[in-house]
């Protein structure tokens, strides 16, 4: 029970009359990494999306079955999407930072949940978990757009760090990156792992393969395979499966 | 090979492309050759008139001892008080149109409706706020009536200007501070309009330029044309400028168009200082950003 | 030239290997011949044809490296790569007991006397042979019950290969040791062929089903990649 952090049942995504996630049913444990891959288009960052109902902000989405979180279905009309989005939190694709100093981005979250320690300390603290403190521990006070891609990216991390989720989603976080910084990412991946459990889309198979502890693989909206990360790199069950990670298609 | 089935014409088309720019420029000297004719016109007759007396007296009979001092205090008080009106209900219309209000007909309604205003003849806001705000609501001949008629008149502009500047804002930037757990009124006072202020402002200050020379409606709810005295508090009678010029303007005097000329040099002035300091205001928020 | 598709090049690669295995088998059937007593060529000719495998194995498995590290592969790709790594790997060292065995029979022939060759080497030999033909075609049929017959024959081998001991143990008292000793040696390196063929079966057996076999006194045990 508390070894899941999140599980769905038959959830789907409709946008208008389009069906682009279907009925998906499966189990993110807690503590680990957990990849998502498949074709573009195929539904993966929706379905991601549905985790901590970022959908809701498009108009034409409209969503289905259910998302289990504690225990509660997160799209039961009694629950706030504002604070289910503060335990489960994004990381997007394209580094998105305030045009604000590094400080106040880090401190955002913070402010407006009302946080009841220091915020100078916990801003501190969530650069620190996000491998970025050292880096920026001097220019505070800089405006983060200043900063290069890859610690944009860490920076947003921070950021979502700061607000003490439980969970954490990300949106192909290091595909607007170069290598090294790719390769910074992923480190912190592998760190925050201990404390964190993080869900990663991704279009970078080899990145899923270095990265995660399982991955479930999508296609045109339906879960085709789910399983451990090894087994599905190695020996996956599914043709189709097979057909695209060797490259057959896709 | 593929040199047969192409025939460049380089010279003609080149040819072309420099008579084409040429009629550009010609087009943008005429444009600045009339403003220039207009500026020395009527610094050439106004010149004289400039002084620091004409600046502090109150219009008189007498073209010696005249001045504008209630017409310039007069457009002082009602373009705060304008500004004051219409900053925050254009502000306020433009992000509930852009942040709060459904993609449905009802939105679309308003939305061409605030545009068509945008082009309403300025007399037919005269009488409408003859009619609302100096008889119905009793402000009498008023700056308050004044300023709210001609915070109508350039309500749609601000308004439009301003879901511009919001609309501008990146969806990313929303959407990170949502993914943080902000409400909807949290990413909007912390993230969009920060960003979205200068471009806000920009129109704001844009469209009080254009209010600033606006006569007719005034007149229409009842701009005096010949005051003595300052206004000293909103419900206080008042002229401006435009007024001003235009009562001088119409005497057969000559002597009272020098006045006139003067007093658009006066007018001049201050809307280049009213578009410089937008320019100066947008570039030093943007360069926060 | 353009370098072509990471599919073109693995075929051409499981070709370069069939080919070389071609090669291994007719080594270990002149060797074998040489051994016993049917054939014109000397041990020097085994020995010389073995340098040509050597290079070609060392061609192969730098082509192997080369495509793991450019194009990352996964799935049945990744085991089909590692699979031909280790085959070629095992099918050199087969060359290499094919010229051991030639080398006995050199230092045989410069003994006076030496004991009659026992039958059970000869069946020993055809066997082994039969096992490498069998291991070599279940990978290029891509059988996986192919391959596992290949394991199941591995334990008449060593059987033989014990008899083979037992009897040149006798005929060393009559007889020049060492000559017993060669023969032994003879029997010990046909045995090792047969091993290396069972590993050849093994690893075709991972290849296509992704599990791993280990064949363990004719019990055998199915591990599956992971848990």
């Amino acid at each position: 029970m508390s070894d899941h952090a999140l599980e769905t049942r038959g959830l789907s995504v409709f946008y208008g009359d389009t069906e682009a996630v279907r009925s998906i049913t499966l189990t993110i444990p807690s503590r680990q990494v957990v990849a998502f891959i498949g074709p573009s288009g195929c539904g993966k960052s929706t379905f991601l999306r549905a985790f901590n109902r970022m959908n809701d902000l498009i108009p034409s989405a409209r969503v289905t079955g259910e998302v289990l979180f504690r225990g509660l279905n997160l799209y039961d009309p009694a629950i706030d999407p504002v604070e289910v989005r503060r335990r489960i939190g994004m990381v997007f694709q394209k580094p998105n930072p305030f045009p604000k100093s590094i400080f106040d981005n880090v401190a955002f979250g913070l402010r407006i949940n009302g946080f009841q320690g220091k915020l100078a300390d916990k801003v501190e603290e969530s650069l620190q978990q996000a491998a970025l403190w050292d880096e920026v521990k001097d220019r505070l006070n800089d405006n983060a757009l200043g900063l290069s891609g890859g610690q944009q990216q860490r920076l947003c991390i921070a950021r979502a760090l700061a607000v003490e989720p439980e969970i954490i989603l990300m949106d192909e976080p290091a595909s607007a990156l170069d290598p090294i910084a790719t390769g910074r990412i992923e480190d912190l991946i592998r760190e925050l792992r201990e404390k964190y459990t993080i869900v990663i889309v991704t279009h970078n198979m080899q990145q899923a393969a270095r990265v995660s502890d399982l991955t479930a693989f999508l296609y045109v909206g339906e879960l085709i395979e789910y399983g451990e990360t090894e087994q599905l790199f190695t020996n996956p069950r599914q043709e189709r499966t097979e057909q695209y990670i060797t490259g057959r298609f896709g | 090979m593929s040199a047969e089935r192409f025939n460049p014409r380089l010279v003609a088309r080149r040819r072309n492309g420099t008579i084409f720019k040429w009629a550009c420029f010609a087009a943008t000297i005429f444009g600045i050759v009339m403003l220039a004719i207009l500026l020395v016109d009527v610094t050439s007759d106004g010149l004289r008139w400039l002084s620091i007396d004409f600046l502090t007296r109150y219009p008189s009979r007498i073209p010696a001892r005249a001045g504008i001092k209630s017409a310039i205090l007069g457009t002082l008080w009602m373009m705060g008080l304008t500004a004051a009106i219409s900053f925050p209900l254009g502000v306020g219309a433009a992000i509930y149109l852009e942040e709060y209000a459904p993609g449905n007909w009802f939105t679309r309604l308003l939305q061409t409706n605030i545009a068509n205003l945008a082009g309403v003849p300025s007399i037919v806001y005269g009488i409408l706020g003859l009619a609302v705000f100096v008889r119905f609501f009793g402000f009498q001949r008023s700056v308050l009536a004044g300023a709210a008629t001609l915070s109508l008149l350039v309500l749609p502009v601000v308004i439009i200007a301003s879901q511009e500047a919001i609309r501008a804002v990146p969806r990313s930037l929303r959407e990170g501070a949502y993914g943080l757990g902000a409400t909807r009124w949290q990413m909007i006072r912390h993230q969009v309009l920060p960003v979205a202020m200068p471009g806000i402002l920009t129109g704001t200050i844009l469209s009080l330029s254009r209010a600033i020379g606006e006569t007719a409606p005034l007149i229409m709810i009842g701009a005096l044309t010949f005051i003595a005295f300052a206004p000293t508090s909103p419900m206080s009678p008042f002229t401006v400028l435009p007024i001003q010029i235009f009562n001088w303007a119409s005497r057969p005097q000559a002597d009272f168009h020098g006045l006139a000329a003067a007093a658009i040099v006066v007018l001049l002035v201050i809307l280049l200082a009213m578009n410089a300091t937008a320019i100066l205001l947008r570039n030093k928020l943007r360069k926060q950003l | 030239m353009p370098p072509e598709g990471f599919h073109e090049q693995l075929d051409e690669l499981k070709q370069r290997l069939q080919a070389m295995s071609h090669e291994v088998e007719t080594l270990v059937d002149r060797a074998v011949n040489l051994a016993v007593g049917d054939s014109d060529e000397t041990p020097k000719d085994i020995k010389k044809a073995d340098h040509a495998i050597d290079a070609e194995e060392v061609a192969i498995e730098e082509t192997c490296i080369e495509l793991l590290a450019l194009h990352q592969p996964m799935a049945s790709d990744l085991r089909e790569l590692v699979t031909i790594l280790k085959i070629n790997n095992d099918l050199e060292r087969i060359g290499d007991h094919a010229v051991n065995i030639a080398a006995g029979v050199r230092r045989l022939r410069k003994t006076k006397s030496h004991p009659p060759f026992p039958p059970e080497l000869e069946e020993m030999s055809r066997i082994a042979r039969a096992m490498l033909r069998e291991a070599l075609d279940a990978f290029v049929h891509r059988n996986a019950e192919e391959a596992v017959k290949v394991g199941a024959m591995d334990d008449r081998v060593d059987a033989l290969e014990d008899s083979v001991f037992r009897v040149m143990l006798t005929h060393m008292g009559e007889h020049n040791i060492s000559a017993c000793l060669q023969v032994i040696l003879i029997a010990r390196n046909i045995e090792r062929i047969a091993d290396l063929a069972t590993n050849i079966g093994e690893d075709v057996v991972y290849m296509v089903r992704g599990t791993t076999i280990r064949h363990r006194g004719g019990m055998i045990e199915s591990e599956p990649v992971s848990s």
